[in-house]
């Protein structure tokens, strides 16, 4: 009972931030809104923490996926008018079907190969978009997206949009503490040593960036919905930023880090002129992020959370030498 | 054939500055173990700046200046690694991860400047005319320049004890730094060396084809396939990897969609990347 | 059932870092291989287990030939290794980093993480009691909660050890497994690797401390400069004035 409490803390938090925030907002459309909108980018930015936090790969092409999900939807609701379940299905699948042969066929697996092919693909499907006229709409893109027809009012697609953030933050929390993520955070940390202690290093960095890729097509399946637009611009190589920023400012190898992050930046972002500088905040933001606190405000708990047990372990320490001289404690000095 | 032949020579004219950006990343590769996403946005800004004040004031201070400020903005992420390496312990996905915000960070300042309009200069109204071929003195400029660049580069690497000490520093950090070399200063002076070649090849970029704001990115790839292809470790053969790609870019742009063409360099990269070449893999699939 | 190696060569770049070098290991066997620095006994273990290529010669372990097989694999199949330098995450406790040992075993895929069956709790479950079980073995159990940055050295051997252990290996292969251990946590490795050869584990050993090598190793191989010198019992070994020199590192000529 109290190793479930631990594997899913995160997710209990979140549910309780997410019930007061609901019924302090649930009249006021404007925030809720902004509620939808972090909840999506919070899905986009876990997707960024599953593969840059859980396994180490950089992917730059985070939001591509999402737009891959997007498109994937649009193209069938609007197009062929079929229901947007049928969207759904292609969202989740259709990115990892790109995420996985493009990590396993990058034969030099090494963490920066893989950050260039994650690169390469995101250009390459920017041009493909462009280029791609009647089906993906150009440089005009999609539009007359048809609306979730479960979730039509804005507080409906509220629960929707976060139900899906906790079914995430759910799997999440499980992968964190099974062996096969036991495995991603040896490799992140040790690729030899994750070989050393048979694990198919391959397949398991692929695996991550599929699924991370899989839940990244599941925010560009709400973002389409939501929106009723999908453009080459919408999600594009400054999305893939700015959640990469948003997963590194909340704590990329949290559960909670990257939503916290998603919240934070979207909220700031209200307060941003213009559509030029955007990415001058968002770039600097991310430099001045990685250079004061690496692992993000997530990271900062674990620092005073490392001083405060240190300093309770030097106490316990003391008596115990004090009052029994237990060995291992002699052994560890 | 003659229509070949003319597009193979657009190739060249175009494969030279992407030649001329392999420099830049091959040269910080070499030095840093890692991989500045924002080189393209260097010359992106040089190409900008070269152009705005080139236009208010006259071409060569234009140039000057653009050049100038490219190499500006490579020390300012050459300190951004130098902050980041202390802290880091070396992971080179950070600086990468850095470049990636530097980058998309430098778009923005050239669009908040210079607005969403190309950047492009053809001061060149005429041709010559060689055995039939249409060919703009531009490519005759672009090839003149980028030889003089292989040899200033060759020189300074392999003749120079700059170049030894870069060498040294690359191959054993530990060990360089045991034998008194300063490299901290040297990974710094090589960011700047990088943002110089940027940088010219920034200015020759709006001279041939020009760019806009959004064309970091898509420089920075040219850039990289053009290193990779025949190998990241020689920053020689970056710019014949620029040409290859140059050529066979404007070859399928000619031939079939203009659009379609600039995926040109992306497939090659990934093809690198696939059939790891440029470097041995362990039979663990990791590189010890 | 045994490990065989044939005249494997070992080249990286121009360097020939083992030439001709053969030995087989028995299932239920210690065989140590010694040597001065830098005579080939990691590159050995690393050829053995994959990490790097051979150039010529074999591998074959229980008949079957390991050419083309990745590490990994070799891992999972039942050669278990430990490093010169233990390779460990700071952060990580023992008992999270001796967890990570069992990975051949969990047979855990993708979507049982993802999922969290009740099969796979249970798998969970009886991993942990292992793992006490293993700890105990190696007398840990004290340090169970601690961080592995925190440790001394040879504790930290030692839980290097115990995640080498929890594969339940058919080979265990330890590179200097009692460097920085104290003298009671040499009594325990040796009680240790005992019990396991008696419980037919191949351990193949590079260790410095003769005087552990004459008390554990069934047989010994003298490695110097990438070919092997002698091979031998401890006792035959020691006897041979080649291995005083080589030994006592004053065989430049």
């Amino acid at each position: 009972m109290n190793s479930l409490l631990m594997r899913y803390r995160s997710v209990l938090v979140l549910i309780v931030v997410l019930t007061v925030v609901t019924m302090l907002i649930r009249a006021n459309t404007v925030w809720l809104d902004t509620s939808v909108v972090i909840a999506i980018y919070s899905l986009i930015a876990l997707s960024v923490g599953i593969s840059y936090g859980q396994a180490g790969i950089l992917s730059v092409a985070q939001a591509a996926f999402a737009s891959v999900g997007a498109y994937a939807t649009a193209i069938v609701t609007a197009r062929y008018d079929l229901p947007a379940a049928v969207g759904l299905v292609l969202a989740l699948l259709l990115p990892p079907l790109i995420a996985y042969p493009l990590a396993r066929l990058v034969t030099r697996l090494n963490a920066l190969s893989l950050a260039i092919a994650t690169l390469v693909f995101g250009q390459a499907f920017d041009i493909i978009l462009r280029e791609g006229g009647d089906f993906t709409g150009g440089y005009i893109g999609l539009s007359g997206i048809p609306p979730l027809p479960f979730a039509s009012g804005l507080l409906q697609f509220h629960f929707v949009a976060w139900g899906a953030v906790l079914i995430v933050a759910v799997l999440l929390s499980n992968l964190i503490d099974s062996p096969f993520g036991r495995a991603t955070n040896t490799l992140r940390s040790d690729t030899l040593r994750a070989v050393a202690d048979g694990v198919n290093v391959p397949h398991v960095r692929s695996a991550i960036l599929a699924f991370s890729a899989s839940v990244a097509g599941l925010g560009g399946w709400l973002y389409a919905h939501h929106i009723a637009y999908i453009g080459p611009d919408s999600l594009g190589p400054s999305v893939s930023l700015s959640v990469l920023l948003m997963a590194v400012v909340g704590g990329a190898q949290t559960v909670l880090g990257p939503i916290i992050g998603a919240a934070l930046l979207t909220l700031l972002f209200k307060f941003i002129p213009s559509q030029e500088v955007q990415g001058m905040f968002y770039g600097g933001a991310l430099i001045a992020v990685l250079v004061l606190t690496p692992n993000g405000l997530m990271g900062l708990r674990t620092v005073i959370g490392r001083w405060m047990k240190s300093s309770a372990t030097k106490r316990e320490r003391a008596t115990a030498n004090v009052a029994t001289g237990v060995s291992a404690a002699r052994r560890a000095s | 054939m003659y229509e070949l032949l003319e597009f193979s020579s657009r190739g060249v004219l175009l494969g030279v500055t992407y030649g001329l950006l392999a420099f830049p990343i091959s040269l910080l590769f070499i030095a840093t173990d890692t991989v500045d996403l924002a080189v393209g946005a260097y010359a992106v800004l040089a190409g900008a700046v070269a152009m705005f004040v080139g236009g208010s004031v006259n071409p060569a201070v234009g140039i000057l200046t653009g050049i100038l400020v490219g190499v500006l903005a490579s020390a300012a992420i050459g300190s951004i690694s130098l902050m980041l390496g202390r802290r880091q312990k070396g992971d080179p996905l950070v600086l990468v991860l850095a470049s990636f915000g530097f980058a998309i960070f430098l778009e923005s300042v050239v669009l908040t400047l210079f607005g969403k309009d190309p950047f492009i200069r053809q001061p060149f109204t005429y041709f010559w005319n060689i055995g039939g071929i249409r060919i703009s003195p531009q490519a005759g400029v672009n090839v003149v320049v980028g030889l003089l660049l292989i040899a200033a580069v060759y020189v300074l690497l392999y003749r120079t004890s700059w170049g030894r000490d870069v060498r040294a520093s690359a191959n054993n950090e530990r060990a360089a730094l045991l034998a008194g070399i300063p490299v901290r200063a040297l990974r710094f002076s090589a960011f700047m060396l990088a943002g110089l070649l940027a940088g010219i090849a920034g200015v020759l970029v709006l001279y041939t084809s020009g760019m806009d704001f959004a064309s970091g990115m898509h420089l920075t790839l040219a850039g990289f396939g053009a290193a990779i292809v025949f190998g990241l470790h020689g920053p020689l053969r970056g710019f014949f990897g620029g040409l290859a790609i140059g050529v066979v870019e404007t070859i399928s742009a000619g031939y079939a969609n203009g659009g379609l063409a600039s995926l040109v360099p992306l497939l090659f990269i990934f093809l690198v990347l696939t059939l790891g070449r440029g470097g041995r893999q362990g039979p663990a699939g990791v590189r010890a | 059932m045994s490990i065989e190696v044939e005249k494997i060569d070992v080249r990286f770049g121009g360097v020939t870092a083992l030439q001709d070098v053969g030995l087989t290991l028995q299932r239920g066997e210690v065989l140590a291989v010694i040597g001065p620095n830098g005579s080939g006994k990691s590159t050995l273990f690393n050829a053995i287990t994959g990490f790097v290529d051979i150039a010529s010669g074999s591998v074959a372990v229980d008949g079957k030939d390991m050419a083309g097989i990745p590490a990994a694999s070799r891992i999972a199949s039942g050669i278990s290794r430990t490093f010169q330098t233990p390779r460990i995450n700071p952060a990580a406790t023992v008992e999270d980093s001796v967890l990570c040992g069992f990975h051949p075993h969990a047979r855990i895929s993708f979507w049982e993480g993802l999922l969290r069956p009740p099969a796979m709790s249970r798998t969970e479950a009886e991993l942990r009691r292992r793992r006490t079980r293993v700890l105990e073995q190696l007398d840990l159990l004290g340090f169970a909660e601690q961080q592995m940055g925190e440790l001394p050295m040879g504790i930290v051997r030692m839980v290097d050890i115990a995640r080498a252990m929890a594969a339940e290996p058919n080979y265990l292969l330890l590179d200097e497994p009692a460097a920085g251990l104290s003298k009671t946590e040499q009594n325990v490795l040796i009680q240790q690797v005992r019990q396991l050869a008696k419980q037919g584990v191949g351990v193949l050993l590079v260790e410095h401390n003769f005087g552990l090598i004459r008390r554990l190793a069934d047989r010994v191989i003298v490695l110097d400069r990438g070919k092997v010198l002698l091979r031998g019992t401890a006792d035959e070994v020691s006897k041979r004035p080649e291995f005083v020199t080589a030994y006592l590192g004053t065989s430049v000529q």
